[in-house]
């Protein structure tokens, strides 16, 4: 990942729905928040699912700059003001033009819908999480702003210095308010049924205490660290239980790949949080080379 | 003229009503006049059909097996029975507790000690010594109610489930022919699935209340020394029908239906008291090591043939029981598919090929596994009473735990039970068969008449011939059913296919649509400002 505090480069995927215009109002006010440099929107052509008629090259050139036309209007009709590329592709599989772009140029954020009733199947959505190299932002239609605080999901793993260093950037929203930082961790003990109610009380006491201490020596410049006993909930709905109760308007967390071949999945956490309907943006942080 | 008659005194298909009807009358009237004809001509049919065929049932019950399991596992997994929108009717314990119910019946009341205690006896393939013998016998126990029999289940409730849930048409054999023949289910070829069906029923039925009542007339000759005779026999299964015939006059199906229940519970009972009485880790190391082999030789035992052995056992046992379960799969298959809508089609046949199945060879462990147990530890009376008299075997395997007489007297009421339930349900299912309707009521006398036919069919097999009588019924007619549980198999295929593909191209022509049309929109509008 890059230094912090370089201004960032932010490509945005686009479909040409209604969701979109949420997607334009929310970069507006991450415009507010966020040091941004280069907004790139990209929206590639789904050939496959035109007829032939309308695939033949003068007719996509035609209709590629029909399409720059009608999203520079809808950018420059909403709040969005930064100055903006797009990028109108026409490739087989949208992943294709996505990756290829962020083999040409370097993005530190890629943003994209997370449709909650819109129709869609969230199939690219979820390719990209698993494949894209930069990390992602998904914003549903339902979100909530001013942003006032985020929930970071701490994991003591490779991501959690970038989970700190996403969640610093977020510093002051449009209202001037700092925003706050709630850096939790979620323990789970996954034998618990073959121990006793006060063996896992215990046990999960000496996690609670344990994690809390190493969070204070390696990062103590942040938030104190919560620690939530999941009991017999899942690790995703701990977290964003917490996230209700917090209030947060968006979480960070890491998607849990270890290895350049398991770039490929995705963690059950992420993957339950994704699924699942949600008012919360999700960054997910990929891992770093 | 409409073959079919819908008015208050008679609603049926005419043809397949009375040619099923007439096919078991003449059945009935042979066995009357000509007793020892048809007994030699039934004996060598059965040597005949089961030596010239074994092979194809065996064949047919491992493609049915691996056919259920390629559905489960592939992209039709994921098909709803009832749309993607349904919903299970039943939690999934109340689902399982009812397979498991399915999974109950007079079989393992009569063959759970028989079995076992019989092949070790006679080992089927050449073992070195009475532990491998033990282990063969167990094996071949769960082989004969494992996966296999609810693999058959499995398919026809699949079938009947899909095509009357999915595809809107009634819950009867012929609809699930549907992509096979298209409108021919409503003609000749459609009759003929039925007649076929109802004939299997009845003879699937017959054979059940042939063993039950040959059991429980033993039960009261071992407990109160009542001889066992050919009237006495043919008194219990009137007696029994007569029950169940009373209930459905007097509307008190209620009853049935709880006596039902009441027979899982008591089922659960007779479990209960064997294992915690009888060996109990041996039973629970017998039901791990026995499931362990049976699953390992799986292929082997399963496609033996007793190819270069001259033998002819495997008619009696093996071929027998494929011809059972395959002529009671239109009885269990109704069943299961009428508890099972908005289950996916995987987690319909995971849920019953393995639930049940794990259940009755935990049962034959139980009852089984202890009897073998006993009689390598010395004690071979139960050994000489199997090899005198198959139906004894349960009542002198309980003479081995306290309380004899009460458990005896358990098992003769749950075998009586089990009789009054599996006919009762099996007249409605002939029933709805032969009227061709489904949810319509028929006039009572039409499912008392099915009632009758079905007991006339035992009694006349078992005066005949005895269990070699109700063991060539089942061939018989099991043996045309398998064809058409293998072109069923096609046919369900060919339906889950043309489910699916129309599931993918609407959502492909849904996705389409509305992105063509969003280009559409966008090149008009910007022409427009243009």
């Amino acid at each position: 990942m890059r230094a912090t505090k370089e201004p960032l480069n932010i490509l945005v995927g686009i479909d040409l729905s209604q969701m979109d215009n949420y997607l334009y109002s929310y970069i507006h006010t991450l415009d507010q928040i966020l040091d941004i440099n280069k907004i790139t929107f990209l929206h590639n052509i789904k050939i496959t699912e035109l007829p032939a008629g309308m695939v033949s090259e003068d007719r996509l050139t035609v209709i590629k700059e029909k399409i720059i036309r009608k999203i520079t209007r809808d950018i420059n009709e909403s709040d969005l003001t930064h100055s903006f590329e797009i990028q109108v592709t026409s490739e087989r599989f949208s992943e294709t033009s996505f990756n290829r772009l962020a083999v040409m140029q370097h993005f530190d954020l890629l943003i994209f819908g997370n449709k909650q009733n819109l129709r869609g199947n969230g199939a690219l959505t979820s390719k990209l999480v698993r494949l894209f190299p930069s990390p992602i932002l998904l914003v549903p239609e339902t979100y909530t702003t001013p942003i006032k605080s985020i929930v970071q999901a701490i994991t003591f793993s490779r991501y959690t210095q970038a989970i700190i260093d996403w969640g610093n950037k977020f510093k002051t929203n449009k209202e001037g308010e700092e925003i706050k930082k709630f850096p939790v961790n979620v323990s789970k003990l996954f034998y618990y049924p073959l121990m006793s109610k006060k063996e896992i009380e215990r046990v999960t006491e000496e996690d609670v205490k344990t994690k809390k201490a190493k969070w204070a020596k390696e990062f103590p410049d942040n938030e104190p660290l919560k620690v939530i006993p999941a009991g017999d909930k899942g690790v995703a709905s701990t977290l964003y239980g917490y996230a209700m109760q917090q209030e947060a308007e968006v979480i960070i967390l890491g998607i849990k790949s270890e290895s350049k071949i398991k770039n490929l999945f995705i963690g059950s956490v992420a993957n339950e949080l994704l699924v699942r309907p949600t008012n919360k943006a999700l960054l997910v942080i990929k891992p770093t080379n | 003229m409409s073959k079919y008659v819908r008015n208050k005194n008679f609603v049926a298909n005419k043809v397949v009503f009375f040619i099923s009807l007439v096919l078991i009358l003449l059945l009935i009237v042979v066995g009357v006049a000509f007793p020892d004809a048809m007994n030699e001509r039934l004996n060598n049919f059965r040597i005949w059909s089961s030596s010239s065929f074994g092979w194809f049932f065996t064949l047919s019950v491992n493609i049915i097996l691996i056919f259920s399991i390629y559905i489960a596992f592939s992209k039709y997994g994921k098909i709803r029975l009832g749309g993607a929108d349904a919903r299970p009717v039943y939690s999934k314990a109340s689902w399982f507790a009812m397979l498991f119910s399915a999974g109950m019946g007079i079989g393992i009341m009569f063959y759970s000690v028989a079995e076992p205690v019989t092949h070790f006896g006679s080992p089927p393939l050449p073992v070195a010594n009475e532990l491998e013998a033990a282990k063969q016998a167990m094996e071949f126990t769960s082989l004969h109610y494992g996966l296999h029999v609810w693999a058959i289940y499995a398919l026809v409730g699949l079938a009947l489930a899909f095509f009357a849930y999915n595809k809107n048409l009634p819950m009867t054999f012929r609809s699930a022919f549907y992509p096979f023949i298209g409108d021919k289910i409503n003609g000749g070829w459609g009759d003929f699935i039925d007649i076929l069906s109802a004939l299997a029923t009845v003879f699937g039925l017959a054979t059940t209340l042939g063993l039950g009542v040959m059991q429980v007339s033993t039960g009261l000759e071992f407990l109160y020394n009542w001889e066992v005779t050919p009237t006495s026999q043919t008194i219990i299964i009137i007696a029994v029908i007569s029950v169940a015939t009373v209930s459905v006059f007097l509307g008190v199906n209620k009853g049935v239906k709880r006596l039902s229940s009441a027979n899982m519970y008591m089922a659960l009972l007779l479990l209960a008291f064997i294992f915690v009485l009888g060996p109990t880790v041996a039973i629970m190391k017998g039901f791990v090591e026995n499931t362990g082999a049976y699953i390992a030789n799986l292929s082997t035992i399963s496609t033996w043939n007793e190819i270069y052995m001259g033998s002819n056992w495997q008619n009696s046992w093996t071929i027998f029981y494929w011809g059972w379960w395959i002529a009671w799969s239109p009885f269990v298959g109704t069943f299961i598919a009428q508890i099972s809508r908005g289950r996916t089609v995987k987690e319909f046949v995971l849920g019953v090929v393995l639930v049940p199945s794990l259940i009755v060879i935990f049962w034959m462990n139980a009852f089984g596994g202890s009897a073998l147990e006993m009689i390598i530890a010395g004690d071979t009376t139960m050994l000489h009473a199997v090899q005198e008299d198959l139906t004894s075997s349960l009542f002198v395997f309980l003479e081995n735990f306290p309380l004899v007489k009460y458990t005896s007297v358990l098992a003769i009421i749950l075998v009586f039970s089990f009789f009054i339930t599996s006919s009762d349900s099996g007249s409605l299912v002939i029933n709805t068969i032969t009227a061709g309707t489904e949810g319509e009521s028929t006039p009572v006398w039409q499912r008392v008449l099915w009632s009758f036919m079905q007991g006339a069919v035992a009694i006349i097999l078992l005066l005949t011939g005895g269990l070699e009588a109700l063991q060539t019924g089942v061939i018989a007619i099991g043996l045309p059913f398998a064809v058409v549980l293998l072109v069923l198999s096609y046919s369900l295929h060919k339906g889950l296919k043309e489910e699916y593909d129309k599931n993918q191209k609407a959502l492909k022509a849904r996705q389409e649509d509305s992105y063509r049309e969003t280009i559409n929109r966008i090149v008009e509008e910007e022409q427009n400002i243009e």
